[in-house]
C-alpha cells in the first residue's frame, strides 16, 4: 500500500474543490453504504435516499475531516446517524443493537431476498453473485487463487506474493487479469 | 497503456495503488467517464464477492449523488501542506497579542502615574489621608527603617533577577529630614 491511503488522497482532493474526487469516494463505498443503512431501514429505496443524504452530509462536513480516523470509519457513522435520525423522524425505533462501524465490514446480514418488480437499472444481489461465481470458476488456476486470496481471505498483496511465492508486481497482475475476466461478464448485464 | 491504467484501477480497489501512481490516476479518472464506470464496476465484483451488496442494486446511485452534489458549492480547506502549522501559528499570534496589551497597559500605568498623583492629591479627602502622621514603631519592632529598607533591597534585587525591571515600580519609603518616616 502508499504511504498515504488512496482515501486520504481522495479527501484532501475534495477538500481543494474535486468534487470528481469524492465521487470516486462514493464509487468505493456505494453499496457497502447501502447495505448498512439498509439493516435499519429494512427498505431498499429508503436505504438508497438515506445513503444519498448520507452521503451529501459528509460532502458538506469534509472540510472539517481531517483524517485521524480512515475515511470508511467516518463515513460509517454518518451514515448510522442519518439511518437513524431518519427512523426518529418516520417514528420508527432504531435497532436495540447498534451496529458498530468496525463490526459493519464484517457483518453478514441475514437478509432474505425478495423478488422485486424491478426496472432496468436495479439488479439483483444474487444474479450478480452468481455470474461472478461463475466466472471465477472458470478462471485459470493463478488468477483463481490470487483473487480469492485477496476478496474471500483479504489478504495483502504483500501476504500474497508470500503465500504464492511470487513477486508483488505478479500478484498486482493476476488480481487485475482475474478482475477483467470477471467484468468482461458482468458488463453486457450492466449495460 | 489502458491495460496499465487499469490495473492501477484494480490496485485502487484492493487499496494496493503506490503513493507514486496516485495523484496522475484520479486526475485521469476525474477526466474519463469510461475509467469511472470501470472502476465503479472493480469495486462492484469486490463488494460482491465480500458480500457487502444491498440487496437490490442501483447501478445509478453515484450518479444521482453527483446529481445532488451539483447544486452545492465546491470545498476549498486551505491547504493541507500548511494545516499542521495553523495551531502553532496561531498560539503564536494570541502570545504575541497578549504581550503586546501587556506592553501597551504597563507603559500607560506608568506614564499615568505621575499625572493622577497630583489629582488625588488634590481631592481634600486623600489629602486628609496623606497627612495622616505614621507612628514610630515601637521599640524591637522588625519594622524599624533599617528592616524595611533590607526588605525593599532584596524585593528589588528579586525583581531584577526575573527581567522584569523595566516592567516593575522600584518600591522604596523616604524618611524625613528629620529621620522621621
Amino acid at each position: 500500500m502508499g504511504e498515504r491511503s488512496i482515501d486520504q488522497a481522495l479527501v484532501e482532493r475534495v477538500q481543494q474543490g474535486d468534487k470528481q474526487a469524492f465521487d470516486v469516494l462514493v464509487l468505493k463505498y456505494q453499496n457497502k453504504i447501502i447495505q448498512l443503512i439498509y439493516r435499519y431501514v429494512h427498505d431498499p429505496d429508503e436505504a438508497r435516499d438515506v445513503a444519498q443524504d448520507a452521503f451529501i452530509k459528509a460532502y458538506k462536513a469534509i472540510d472539517r475531516f481531517r483524517g485521524d480516523s480512515a475515511f470508511y470509519t467516518w463515513i460509517y457513522r454518518i451514515a448510522i446517524n442519518t439511518a437513524k435520525n431518519h427512523l426518529v423522524a418516520s417514528a420508527r425505533r432504531p435497532p436495540k443493537n447498534d451496529i458498530d462501524a468496525q463490526d459493519a465490514e464484517q457483518y453478514e446480514g441475514a437478509m432474505g431476498l425478495k423478488e422485486y418488480a424491478t426496472p432496468e437499472r436495479l439488479l439483483l444481489k444474487d444474479e450478480i453473485q452468481a455470474l461472478i461465481a461463475k466466472a471465477i470458476d472458470e478462471l485459470p488456476d493463478d488468477l483463481r487463487t490470487a483473487i480469492i486470496l485477496r476478496e474471500l481471505e483479504g489478504l495483502s498483496y504483500e501476504e500474497i506474493a508470500q503465500t504464492m511465492e511470487c513477486p508483488i508486481g505478479t500478484v498486482r497482475s493476476r488480481i487485475f487479469r482475474a478482475r477483467d475476466a470477471i467484468d468482461t461478464r458482468l458488463k453486457p448485464l450492466l449495460d | 497503456m489502458k491495460e496499465k491504467l487499469h490495473e492501477q484501477l484494480s490496485a485502487l480497489v484492493d487499496d494496493e495503488l503506490e503513493a507514486a501512481e496516485q495523484a496522475l490516476l484520479l486526475r485521469q479518472i476525474g477526466a474519463d467517464p469510461l475509467l469511472r464506470e470501470r472502476l465503479a464496476r472493480y469495486q462492484l465484483v469486490s463488494d460482491a464477492l465480500q458480500n457487502h451488496l444491498p440487496p437490490r442494486l442501483d447501478i445509478g446511485f453515484h450518479d444521482s449523488v453527483q446529481a445532488a452534489l451539483q447544486a452545492e458549492p465546491a470545498i476549498h480547506v486551505a491547504s493541507s501542506r500548511f494545516a499542521g502549522m495553523v495551531k502553532p501559528v496561531a498560539g503564536l499570534a494570541v502570545a504575541a497579542s497578549v504581550a503586546v496589551v501587556a506592553v501597551l497597559s504597563l507603559q500607560s500605568i506608568r506614564t499615568e502615574a505621575p499625572s493622577s498623583t497630583p489629582a488625588v492629591a488634590s481631592a481634600p479627602v486623600v489629602q486628609d489621608y496623606l497627612r495622616a502622621e505614621i507612628k514610630a514603631p515601637p521599640a524591637g519592632s522588625p519594622y524599624t527603617p533599617q528592616g524595611l529598607n533590607a526588605y525593599l533591597v532584596n524585593h528589588n534585587e528579586y525583581a531584577v533577577n526575573r527581567g522584569m525591571l523595566p516592567y516593575v515600580r522600584l518600591v522604596g519609603h523616604e524618611m524625613n529630614v528629620d529621620g522621621k518616616q
